[in-house]
């Protein structure tokens, strides 16, 4: 039964996916002569398992959900969840409670992450790649919509695939989208691959006239962005984004010399800012930032919005010289602190032309 | 990791072919139910004055589903699907012929109804086992469609294997109006449960990826006294209507929701109020608040204190009683 009691698991027994793997990878190959209903139950084996491995580090936290990400205690959950509260009662998979201090904040990218007090040998997940996952992987999250697993402290599991990625919506800059159907109380739990490593953190889905269920559409905070913050949150305090102080920027067509995708187009660059000393100049083409394609300002403003404020982030420039040369140069740009610190509203990105 | 990359893809969900073949397996227990009624308290919307609540969380018209259970002539659906003063219940089965249904028992613990229609030879599905379940396994609902004269499939895996008091699992196949009172069965076509505890004063509303069967294990222990009439109702308890979390501030639980006419909406609770106190004794977390009201009648009336931004205040609310 899975919802018995697990009291505490070595981090080690979610530290080995890799033979776990290898030895459906071994038992697919060898069913040579299987029908389709055999090879459609692998899957099914294959879910079960890693659900049973992952789930144990399921954290039930207030209105929501978190999930261990160290051995010794770190919880990471939406900042919308847990809020600044210095301390929260928790409970595991199976009902065992603990004591959870805040440890840091990161209001605009809607993280907090806490730590369970005195915590030792505890089950935790491994961090994945969010930037190596691709539209149609199978991923799976564990939440408590609804608050449904208060009853006996089972999670809820949902099965979906990776709709989209690289969303900018409502505060998110690079949000993972999903299918697999995130409502609320999935907030500030994990999103998984199918070798259940943890590559987002549900917080926000798309509603309709505020009715809030899920429609389809969820997304998660990704785990690489997270894993910027982790560091700075763990000092303690406030963790502010980062931001190219000095910078006026509008997409590439913006004033009809490029198509449409070709970058993000520098308009002006403020004397003495940042910007300047990074060396930026009005008419500069950003192509990419951290080696991603950077298309239009929103892909601008999303990329950078996943670094903390100190980061240094690279920047490939085209630049056209007086003499109509092309040169494209590749600048560090530190990142300052972003000012505004807005909270996202909770779960709900309705579409723009919506009220 | 590539190597896995493959084989998932070699390995689908279930391939098309064979997620036909068990909708045909499925679809002789399957029995299209139209119900006639005179009055419905699941026809006006809820919501108020906002028209989509209104359309979301309210029984449409159409035909509803439901499952064979004996060969001679036994239907489960939800009680959803039985709400109401019934006039007639007209039952096809999947043979095309219709018959006259009789709602016989109900428990509303499980949120079944049980109806007998005069037929012989049905199809009853083989049963499956819910305590071998586990979260990840396969899950498919099958219902029948308004405007056609075929099953529906939804699929999905167990999202939980102990809800509603451990009487029911819980599957993201999406389930709405229309197929609750349907098999959900595994990949085998073997009977798990019936959809239920899909109705319009669910916060989980329809297709929202949040769906429950009751376990066949536990209809077939109360099958026999629905057959003899039993109508088995849930233990009155004292109701306010709301879903309440340990709030992000100090003190209180935080109304993650309200339900649309529950007595706590009637009050003027909302979303997001704070409960700081029920009757002067203060709540400091859920299962304060849990006590206090579960320690109440049906009727009774409370003061509740609570914080709306940053004001303080109080209203009297009458408890009603659990749907």
């Amino acid at each position: 039964m899975r919802n018995e009691e697990r009291g505490t698991r070595r981090g080690a027994s979610c530290r080995r996916p890799i033979e776990i793997v290898a030895f459906f990878i071994m038992a697919a190959s060898v069913q040579t002569a299987t029908s389709a209903q055999e090879k459609g139950k692998d899957i099914h084996a294959e879910l079960k398992a890693i659900v049973a491995k992952v789930t144990p580090a399921f954290v039930f936290i207030g209105g929501g959900s978190g999930v261990l990400v160290s051995s010794d205690g770190y919880v990471v959950t939406n900042h919308h969840v847990a809020g600044e509260k210095p301390t929260w009662k928790v409970r595991l998979t199976g009902g065992k409670t603990y004591v959870a201090e805040t440890v840091g904040f990161d209001p605009r990218g809607d993280i907090t992450l806490l730590k369970i007090k005195d915590g030792k040998d505890l089950p935790f997940v491994e961090w994945g790649d969010s930037d190596a996952l691709k539209p149609g992987e199978r991923l799976f999250a564990v939440g408590n919509p609804f608050l449904l697993g208060n009853e006996n402290w089972e999670p809820t599991v949902t099965f979906g695939i990776v709709s989209a990625l690289h969303r900018f919506q409502e505060g998110y800059s690079d949000a993972v989208q999903t299918d697999a159907q995130i409502n609320p109380g999935n907030s500030g739990g994990p999103l998984f691959t199918m070798e259940g490593k943890l590559i987002g953190i549900n917080g926000r889905i798309a509603v309709r006239f505020f009715n809030r269920v899920n429609t389809g559409v969820g997304y998660a905070i990704p785990s690489n962005q997270i894993r910027r913050f982790l560091e700075p949150m763990k000092k303690g305090g406030r963790v502010l984004h980062g931001y190219v102080a000095g910078l006026t920027i509008a997409d590439a067509d913006y004033a009809g010399e490029h198509a449409y995708g070709d970058g993000t187009l520098i308009m002006g660059v403020e004397s003495g800012s940042p910007a300047e000393k990074a060396g930026f100049e009005p008419g500069d083409l950003v192509k990419e930032i951290a080696g991603f394609p950077i298309f239009n300002a929103k892909r601008f403003h999303g990329v950078v919005g996943t670094y903390p404020a100190g980061a240094t982030v690279k920047m490939k420039i085209a630049r056209t010289g007086a003499d109509g040369t092309k040169a494209e140069k590749t600048i560090d740009v530190p990142l300052g602190a972003a000012k505004s610190e807005e909270t996202p509203k909770p779960e709900e990105s309705r579409p723009p032309e919506e009220e | 990791m590539n190597v896995l990359a493959v084989v998932l893809m070699l390995a689908p969900l279930m391939d098309d072919g064979e997620l036909s073949k068990l909708q045909n397996k499925v679809a002789p227990s399957v029995v299209r139910i139209a119900v006639e009624r005179t009055s419905d308290p699941a026809a006006i919307g809820i919501g108020g004055g906002n028209r989509a609540l209104l359309d979301y969380y309210r029984r449409p018209a159409g035909s509803v589903t439901g499952t064979v259970v004996a060969a001679d002539g036994w239907i489960v659906t939800t009680l959803f699907n039985m709400q109401g003063t019934l006039k007639k219940i007209a039952v096809t089965t999947a043979d095309g012929k219709t018959h006259d249904g009789t709602l016989v028992g109900f428990d509303r613990n499980l949120d079944i109804a049980l109806i007998k229609i005069e037929a012989a030879g049905l199809a009853a599905l083989p049963e499956g086992k819910t305590t071998s379940l586990a979260q990840g396994d396969f899950a498919a609902v099958v219902g029948v469609s308004s405007d056609s004269s075929g099953t529906t499939i939804n699929t999905g895996i167990i999202s939980a294997v102990g809800r509603m008091k451990g009487t029911a699992f819980q599957t993201d196949a999406e389930m709405n109006y229309g197929n609750a009172g349907g098999p959900v069965v595994d990949g085998d076509g073997r009977l798990l449960g019936i959809a239920c505890h899909i109705d319009n004063r669910a916060f989980w509303g329809q297709s929202s990826g949040v769906g429950f069967a009751s376990k066949i294990e536990r209809i077939d222990e109360v099958l026999p006294r629905l057959k003899k009439g039993e109508k088995i109702e849930k233990p009155k308890q004292a109701y306010l209507g709301v879903l309440v979390a340990e709030a992000p501030d100090m003190e209180g639980v935080v109304l993650m929701q309200v339900t649309p006419g529950s007595p706590a909406a009637s009050a003027g609770l909302q979303a997001n109020d704070v409960i700081l106190s029920v009757d002067d004794k203060v709540i400091a977390e859920e299962e304060d608040l849990k006590a206090l009201i579960g320690g109440k009648k049906a009727g009774d009336e409370v003061k509740i204190t609570y914080r709306r931004e940053k004001e303080t205040k109080s209203v009297t609310v009458k408890l009603g009683e659990t749907p």
